[in-house]
């Protein structure tokens, strides 16, 4: 017999055929055993759509959770443009009312510009605001010369002791000549008294004498100056300096003196400049250049510019920038105003960008990188399923378990529980709990939380089912009546009998609820209702195309996250068919 | 049977009102803004009560003063006489609500069904004879993606190919810019054409399910002892799968259909929003979202209603068509 055996050995593995014939039914060689676990693998693996599904599982994973790794971008990184925009760089406007220029550490206030204003237009050559009489001087056409009475000394007099107050504000030396000259006056009865060339009022006001002189405090005109030099602005706004250049430039004069130096003025097309040494000094125009940006200074050539294309009526004129660079402005008229733009560089969100280099699925509405967005979307959306297949798998298997090993009555509260569920319409139920979580204003994060919790409560029906199902089944199959015969205990029984048994169909039934379980989660962040702005799910991403213009121009904005919910949903499909059919061959079809 | 049949009935009842009780408690806890606006509307009125009196008459007259349980006994009594209330945000009766739109979901659900039979069960059978043939591969290729499809996803794409790129069809709503000026038949021409993206989206996902289960159980009924009996009797190939084997198929199919008058009259909730099919699921869509608590609530128990009545037929017909449940 066993030289027999010997001789047919090779024939066992050569010829299949003659394989029943010999041999003993025990003996190992006959027949390559598998552990259960390692048959199923092997017929797992011997699918061709499983292994399809579980490829695309691992690509999407290994996007999802790796992806956002190795992206550069953060989740929530907004991505700004520089474009070149028309922006109103300066705007001007002709002169047509008086402007003052004030002499340092007086106040000339709105009454007083007010009252100017009446009495240039009454030819009036005083006026008088508060108790303050002021002289108005008129040198021509819009330039008028303000002056006032200041005090410049107080006396008193008794008969013909005269007491001078030494100590009023902005007053004069008091010599002996200026005594002399007072008292002269004050005898004759004058109210006038000359002291060193210059004339100076006297007022009676009940044997006290105020001695005053007439200044020039302000200057009201229609003309603008322009400082070359910002340094040099303090002369120019100085009211005498106003008045001489501004004499000169109506008589047309080509020089003028101010403070021992001399100043030349130069006219062309309207524009009159200021000369010091050869040198521009200053402008006079009608027309006011202001800047239209914060902190920026309008530098004096770019004013002359600007004036000149104004006044010649052009559309633009190019200047030279700092860079040596020519700039285009644009001048743009608008009622009185004239508007002055420039390109300049602004910064700007960088919205819908089609993909590129950069950004390979462009960017979204808030100028996001699509691309790392359906990164952690897809994290998003892949936790909320297993989370979700968790919580319904905890309450299904205890609920199921709990019914199918006790039954009585315990099993018909639950499955009258579940039947409760059952009927509950599952979309419709969940629109109104998120509308519950939107009333009560709940954080994104939290919300995610929530929003597993409620999908987990709606769904764990099914599994309760099959669990209480298959433990039905086991319950009355020999192996369990013999763990009860030899006295197992009751938690053995369950833990290490039973739980493996239904394991199986448990592992297709929750592979194959994580597809729909994506499919719901993406339909209610569709509609707006589930994950939130700044967190994102696949659903979210796709919400863009509820607005038709992104669905029309942006379909790098929607359509792969669509496709990636279709690969994920169809892997799990796939690999669920691929389990339950290595599960139990008997059943593959 | 007859005791079978009224212990399902008595327990479907239960369900009913211990669904809506569910619901109904959900349903209060939303912020009842539109009260508030009503209230506030009201009270803007010249020689109107305050917004505060208005507020107390409205909750009263809306049983929003009332505890959830007495709320809900109170609604269960009205409901039972019909009286639904009016509709917060259609400001008429949830009822007449109700039937204007109710016909719009119910021929877009019945077009579908239709189409969904006649090639979902031919194609799942072709599958199932030829299995693991190339046919058999595209079948259940196709199927998985009806079934891994997101409806949203999916009608966006047509929306996209066929309304914007195509410009066949228009982007939204039941009927066309100039429907007022068509003939009759050209007006019903219109509708139909306004019908066929939102039937596609439908079929093209329910067709995946029937055609997997179709052919789930065809293999089941052609793998069993007398289909090769009939085989081994020298019947021709087509009476073995018309006669013997098709007809047990159905059987299986008819707890398939278990949720067909709730999908029939519950409408396609997102297929009609994404499409603006004025029907019942576009309709509730607004209402669940605005928080319309009468118009909600009539909607939900009408489903949970539907499913009930459809697992009793389900369960008769089961008896119908399977002589072994009759005789247990």
């Amino acid at each position: 017999m066993n030289g027999k055996f010997d001789q047919d050995e090779k024939k066992v593995y050569t010829n299949e055929a003659e394989e029943f014939t010999v041999g003993t039914l025990d003996d190992e060689r006959r027949v390559k055993v598998l552990s259960p676990s390692m048959l199923v693998l092997k017929r797992f693996m011997r699918s061709k759509l499983a292994i399809t599904g579980l490829v695309i599982l691992i690509l999407m994973f290994a996007f999802s959770f790796l992806g956002g790794l190795i992206s550069p971008y953060g989740q929530s990184e907004v991505f700004k443009t520089y474009e070149m925009t028309p922006t109103q760089y300066a705007s001007a406007i002709y002169n047509r009312e008086l402007r003052y220029t004030v002499k340092d550490g007086i106040t000339f206030d709105n009454a007083a510009r007010a009252k100017t204003i009446l009495a240039v237009n009454s030819g009036d050559e005083t006026f008088t605001v508060g108790d303050q009489i002021y002289q108005l001087e008129i040198f021509g056409e819009d330039l008028y010369a303000i002056s006032s009475t200041m005090t410049v000394a107080k006396v008193h007099v008794i008969k013909s002791f005269f007491t001078y107050d030494e100590n009023v504000e902005g007053g004069i030396e008091i010599t002996d000549e200026f005594k002399a000259a007072f008292e002269a006056a004050q005898q004759a009865g004058e109210n006038t008294m000359a002291y060193r060339g210059n004339i100076y009022t006297i007022a009676e006001d009940n044997k006290n004498y105020d001695i005053g002189i007439g200044t020039r405090i302000a200057v009201a005109s229609k003309k603008i100056f322009d400082a070359v030099d910002t340094a040099d602005e303090p002369i120019i706004n100085s009211v005498d300096f106003r008045i001489a250049a501004e004499v000169a430039a109506t008589s047309k004069a080509t020089t003028f003196e101010y403070d021992g130096t001399r100043y030349g003025l130069n006219y062309e097309e309207g524009n009159v400049t200021v000369l010091k040494d050869g040198e521009v000094f200053a402008a006079i125009s009608d027309i006011i250049v202001n800047p239209a940006i914060d902190d920026t200074l309008l530098s004096s050539g770019f004013k002359e510019e600007a004036r000149r294309a104004i006044t010649s009526k052009e559309n633009s004129f190019t200047l030279k920038d700092e860079a040596g660079e020519d700039v285009r402005f644009t001048v743009e008229q608008s009622n009185a105003n004239y508007v002055i733009r420039t390109d300049m560089p602004t910064e700007l969100i960088d919205m819908y960008s089609p993909p590129s280099a950069k950004h390979w699925l462009g960017t979204d509405a808030n100028g996001m990188d699509v691309l790392t967005r359906l990164m952690y979307g897809g994290r998003v959306s892949l936790m909320v399923g297993f989370v979700v297949v968790l919580i319904e798998l905890f309450i299904g298997v205890v609920l199921g378990g709990i019914s199918g090993y006790f039954g009585g009555w315990v099993d018909t509260i639950i499955m009258r529980l579940v039947d409760l569920f059952n009927c509950i319409p599952q979309m419709p139920m969940l629109l109104i709990l998120v509308s519950v979580l939107d009333a009560y204003k709940v954080t994104p994060q939290i919300r995610i939380y929530l929003l597993m919790v409620l999908l987990g409560l709606m769904g764990w029906t099914g599994i309760a089912r099959t669990v209480r199902g298959q433990i039905l089944m086991l319950r009355e199959q020999d192996f369990m009546v013999a763990t009860e015969a030899t006295g197992i205990g009751v938690r053995r029984r369950i833990f290490r009998h039973l739980i493996p048994n239904v394991m199986p169909l448990l592992i297709v039934n929750a592979t194959m609820n994580l597809g729909g379980i994506i499919i719901t989660e993406a339909t209610l962040s569709f509609l707006g209702l589930g994950v939130k702005y700044p967190l994102a799910s696949w659903g979210t991403i796709i919400n863009a195309a509820t607005n038709v213009y992104v669905m029309t121009n942006y379909w790098f904005i929607w359509v792969p996250a669509g496709l990636l919910i279709l690969a994920t949903v169809l892997g799990f499909n796939f690999v669920g068919d691929g389990l339950r059919d290595a599960f139990d061959p008997k059943m593959k079809r | 049977m007859r005791r079978f049949l009224i212990r399902r009935i008595i327990l479907g009842i239960f369900i009913i009102i211990f669904g809506s009780l569910i619901v109904y408690a959900v349903v209060r806890s939303l912020p009842t803004s539109y009260v508030e606006n009503i209230a506030r509307q009201r009270s803007m009125q010249p020689n109107s009560k305050s917004y505060t009196e208005w507020l107390e008459q409205l909750n009263t007259y809306y049983g929003m003063d009332k505890s959830i349980p007495e709320g809900f006994v109170t609604w269960m009594g009205q409901a039972i006489q019909g009286e639904f209330g009016d509709s917060w945000q259609f400001t008429v009766p949830v009822t007449q609500k109700f039937s204007e739109v109710i016909w719009y979901s119910v021929i877009l659900s019945a077009i579908t069904l239709v189409i969904e039979l006649s090639v979902g069960i031919p194609l799942g059978i072709l599958a199932a004879r030829k299995q693991y043939s190339k046919t058999d591969y595209a079948v259940t290729i196709f199927a998985m993606m009806g079934i891994s499809l997101p409806t949203f996803f999916l009608a966006s794409i047509l929306k996209y190919i066929f309304a914007i790129k195509l410009q066949w069809f228009d982007l939204y709503g039941i009927v066309g810019r100039y429907h007022e000026q068509l003939s009759e038949f050209g007006q019903f021409l219109d509708i139909a054409w306004h019908y066929v993206l939102p039937v596609i989206t439908l079929g093209m996902l329910s067709i995946g399910g029937l055609m997997r289960y179709t052919r789930t159980n065809m293999l089941e009924v052609l793998n069993s002892d007398y289909i090769r009996t009939a085989y081994a009797k020298g019947l021709p190939e087509k009476v073995v799968i018309n006669k013997h084997a098709f007809r047990n198929t159905l059987i299986p199919l008819v707890s398939y259909m278990s949720n067909l008058l709730p999908s029939m009259f519950g409408g396609a909730m997102i297929t009609e929003t994404l499409f603006q099919i004025p029907g019942i699921g576009w309709t509730s869509y607004q209402a669940l979202i605005g928080g319309d608590i009468p118009f909600t609530m009539f909607y939900m128990t009408f489903l949970i209603i539907l499913t009930q009545i459809s697992l009793l037929i389900t369960d008769i017909l089961y008896a119908v068509v399977d002589p072994r449940v009759r005789a247990n």
